[in-house]
């Protein structure tokens, strides 16, 4: 022992047990990334081959993880295997197969050790005639005061079988593995070397379970050739290049020298991204040599875009789950032209001898660095190009088909004329070409007429689908974020400084609450019009939807200082058969019309009357307001798409009551003054009958 | 004695957002653990031991392939097991007819708006005393005449009356009824009649949308 000049023996940093259950398990759970991690180390080690048994061999209640590897001495045992946290991995190192070596050396292995209450290696150096065996006992380590008091001897024996590698044993094991966990574990290693390469079977491991087989058998069906689309995009020294082939394997686009980004230079590592693209419909799938189902099967399993650095993969990119890309999302703004993660697979190989990914601590993917962003802008600005590639071809088709569409219904004309030009009677014939051109004007009429309706629906439809898009994104993590913080800081506010919280915070946070409730009204209001149900023909209340769309409209009129007053028909419950939709969307945009009314004018004392009526069969509704009335338009003008006064207003509210009373044979009217002052609308619909207290009165 | 509730499960398909229930809780002086997915089916996640001792749970599990159940599905079935558990959503306010026969194993919804420190714990240690057998008087099960009266398939619609709790018009969605029930309600639409069963429910509801209904008494 060495002392110090002052004579007392120098002190050591040592560790009690329950640091290693905190470092091991408590801060890698996953089963299944634990036993991964023990099946890298056996890539690192250069095996081809890898057993894992989950349930033992002999033993019950051992799992097994055997490996063909080079195996390793005492020297490497003592220095390497049972240094925790010392990761041997050094840049540019290579092992003899040539791998860059992929396994933790570290807390991963840690946790995967800590399974069993016992983990028992034995190893076989490459080339040699022993083998050594250690032994954790984890009991006698929760025993001791501190780590470095228990023993681990490395015991010497002989190989007599004459074959190199490792095998460890995780003996007693703590807990079960479900068959979530060996599902997790089977589907990681099918995919851990990357099976879709041109080498699969260049590191195999194997996992003994029912769930790996029929996993291991889908994988092996490539159904590559079955694609639609395959984009293969590189990224060399920060440039990048793209070429999109079709199922047969000809080129349909090159990016040639056009680069994917504005920003040309990508500060990413090298990396080579393929991505196959299926359309699964069956009628693309008639007459192919494959099952549409079991594509789709395929797809369900291996689907998303998997990540492989150095041959090896990187989880949890591409897990059920990930879209790490946002595939989803993209094809939600654009279905024509992106494919979802159910419809697509992908690869994204990198080669990263510099080490600039790291991975994190837990194996759950990357640290999000510079180059990590880099690489996923790269992937995603390919696929980007694709998609506009494949929106641009849609586009030229469509403009084919129209085109051809004219130039048929010119000559079916001109036809029509060379008939008439045949007729002998040259009365007749005026008549008839006068009659002809008529028709031909109020053909075109209706062409135009029509292309503009199209074009209203299409505004709807965008405006619509990026409203419900919003609405839904914005109430299932937005507003639910700013609800849940809120409601914390004000309790943790309150406690902290209980003197201030009243005069300095607490109007603050009720503000934010109360903005909250009313984006949650216009939200849930978006959201309800493109509910399923509501739009299914039945029998729909008239009165009930009336007064749902106050009710959900109540808080965000109370914001704005308008009064609501509801006079509804009774007894009894007018219905008709239509939409629920149909019915809301009336009743809403005529709300929406009074609110957008208030900004053009100061009312003090803002009112919105909706009353209902029941008329014979006639159910009648008004909704009138005291605002600045309808001077500036003429009135039968209000009706027509685009007729705004308000600034970024749409001017199709009232096209759209107008279309849906058209479908349900109802009748609308307005005047610029009504019994409040301001405009009053009118709704006519005929009813199928009443319902009185449940009972129907047709 | 129970032990009180300490680790308090997060689950919601979104990383995000699971991050964000943290604060109530570690404000409430407990500790959230996040649980990551992907969950897999309901049987094989329950099969688990719960690492926690209650949880809160979003009710759109599976837009992310987070899970392949929903929430109210996972807090019923955690409920039956015996572990305490509240949804957090504001889907269930605004469906409560989808909800009906579920709430029986769902004592609380709360809505993020609802969700603080104080109403998360007290929302957890209902449904925790309700698993004593210990009901508070809304909550509490009693034999009820549910009169059924109006029915359409074709719009999923099946409105009832408990003369028991109130006048007002209770909604189920028809076709979560069970089909014997629907049979029965059919046929006595058929024949212009009201179709009239037992059932349990917590008449002492004091709102139409956390009324239950349960364990429907049909003739053999």
């Amino acid at each position: 022992m060495v002392n110090d000049a002052s004579g007392l023996t120098p002190g050591h940093i040592r560790f009690a047990p329950s640091i290693l259950q905190r470092l091991g398990e408590e801060l890698n759970p996953n089963i299944d990334q634990g036993l991964l991690e023990l099946v890298k180390n056996a890539y690192d080690a250069d095996a081809t081959e890898c057993h894992v048994w989950l349930d033992g061999v002999d033993d019950r209640g051992t799992v097994v993880v055997e490996d063909n590897g080079e195996g390793m001495d005492a020297d490497s045992i003592i220095n390497g295997w049972l240094v925790l946290g010392d990761s041997q991995k050094i840049i540019n190192r290579r092992t003899r197969l040539g791998r860059t070596p992929a396994g933790n050396k570290g807390l991963g292995r840690l946790a995967a050790l800590r399974l069993g209450h016992e983990a028992h290696m034995i190893s076989r150096p490459a080339g040699r005639s022993d083998e050594y065996a250690v032994t954790l006992d984890w009991d006698k380590f929760d025993a001791a005061a501190t780590v470095d008091e228990v023993d681990v001897p490395v015991v010497k024996g002989t190989n007599e079988t004459a074959t190199s590698g490792t095998r460890i044993e995780l003996r007693r094991m703590r807990g079960s593995i479900g068959r979530v966990d060996a599902r997790k574990l089977a589907r990681a290693l099918v995919l851990l070397a990357d099976p879709f390469g041109d080498q699969p079977d260049s590191f195999a491991p194997v996992l003994h379970s029912v769930e790996y087989n029929d996993l291991a058998e889908l994988v092996k069906r490539r159904y590559f050739e079955d694609a639609e689309f395959h984009l293969a995009a590189t990224l060399r020294a920060g440039k990048v290049s793209a070429r999109v082939t079709d199922w047969r394997g000809q080129t349909l686009w090159e990016s040639g020298d056009s680069f994917l980004s504005q920003n040309k230079v990508y500060e990413a590592p090298d990396a080579d991204l393929d991505f196959w693209v299926f359309l699964l419909d069956q009628r693309v799938f008639t007459g192919r040599n494959v099952q549409l189902s079991a594509v789709r099967e395929w797809l369900q399993h291996f689907g998303g875009v998997h990540v492989y650095v150095d041959g090896i993969r990187v989880a949890p990119y591409g897990n059920p789950g990930d879209d790490w890309l946002g595939i989803n999302l993209a094809r939600v703004k654009s279905p024509e032209s992106r494919p979802g993660t159910n419809s697509s697979i992908g690869r994204l190989r990198i080669a990263d001898p510099g080490d600039q990914l790291i991975q994190k601590t837990d194996r759950s993917g990357f640290i999000e660095t510079h180059a990590f962003d880099e690489l996923s802008r790269f992937a995603r600005d390919a696929m980007d190009w694709m998609a506009r590639r494949r929106l641009d071809e849609a586009e030229q088709r469509r403009r084919k088909n129209r085109t051809e569409s004219e130039t048929k219904t010119e000559s079916t004309g001109r036809r029509v004329e060379r008939e008439i030009a045949k007729i002998p009677d040259s009365a007749e014939k005026k008549v008839l070409e006068s009659a002809f051109r008529e028709h031909e004007r109020a053909q075109q009429r209706e062409n135009e007429i029509l292309r503009k309706e199209l074009q209203l629906y299409r505004t709807l439809s965008t405006a619509g689908i990026t409203a419900a898009t919003f609405a839904h994104e914005t109430t299932g993590n937005s507003l639910k974020s700013i609800s849940l913080i809120t409601n914390s800081l004000k309790k943790m506010i309150q406690q902290d400084l209980p003197e201030t919280y009243p005069t300095r915070y607490k109007k603050g946070l009720e503000r934010i609450m109360s903005a909250v409730t009313e984006m949650g009204v216009l939200t849930s209001a978006t959201l309800g019009l493109v509910g399923e149900e509501k739009r299914r023909i039945g029998k729909v209340l008239l009165n009930q939807v009336v007064s749902q769309v106050a009710d959900v409209f109540s808080p965000f009129l109370e914001g704005r200082k308008v009064e609501l007053v509801l006079d509804l028909s009774r007894p009894g419950e007018p219905f008709i058969r239509a939409s629920e939709a149909a019915i809301e969307s009336i009743v809403t945009n005529l709300v929406n019309n009074s609110v957008s009314a208030f900004e053009r004018a100061h009312v003090t004392q803002r009112r919105i009357l909706i009353r209902t009526t029941v008329d014979g069969d006639t159910w009648r509704l008004t909704v009138a307001d005291n605002g600045p009335g309808m001077d500036d338009i003429d009135i039968k003008d209000i009706w027509l798409p685009g007729q705004t006064r308000r600034q970024g207003g749409t001017g199709l509210g009232l096209t759209i009551i107008r279309d849906t009373l058209n479908d349900l044979n109802g009748q609308a009217s307005a005047i610029s003054h009504g019994e409040l002052g301001g405009a009053t609308f009118t709704i006519e619909l005929q009813t199928l009958g009443i319902d009185k207290d449940g009972s129907s009165v047709d | 004695m129970t032990s009180p509730i300490e680790r308090i499960l997060v689950l919601d398909d979104n990383r995000n957002t699971q991050e964000d229930f943290a604060y109530p809780i570690e404000a409430a002086n407990r500790t959230p653990i996040l649980v990551p997915g992907p969950l897999g089916s309901l049987e094989e996640f329950l099969a688990a031991q719960p690492a926690g001792d209650a949880a809160v749970s979003d009710y759109q599990l599976t837009p992310g392939h987070y899970a392949e159940f929903d929430g109210a599905q996972l807090v019923a079935n955690w409920y039956k097991r015996g572990f305490p558990a509240v949804l957090c959503t504001t889907f269930a306010r605004s469906n409560a007819a989808q909800f009906r026969l579920l709430r029986r194993w769902i004592p609380v919804v709360l809505s993020p708006l609802e969700l603080d420190p104080d109403s998360l714990i007290s929302a957890l240690e209902l449904t925790k005393n309700e698993l004593g057998d210990n009901f508070v008087p809304a909550r509490r099960p009693w034999r009820a005449l549910v009169r059924f009266v109006e029915y359409d398939e074709d719009s999923n619609t099946a409105n009832a009356k408990l003369p028991g709790w109130g006048e007002e018009v209770v909604a189920f969605r028809a076709a979560d009824l069970p089909p014997s029930l629907r049979g029965l309600i059919h046929e006595a639409a058929l024949r212009g009649d009201e179709f009239r069963c037992f059932a349990s429910a917590n008449l002492g509801s004091e709102s139409n949308d956390d009324l239950y209904v349960t364990q429907w008494e049909l003739p053999e």
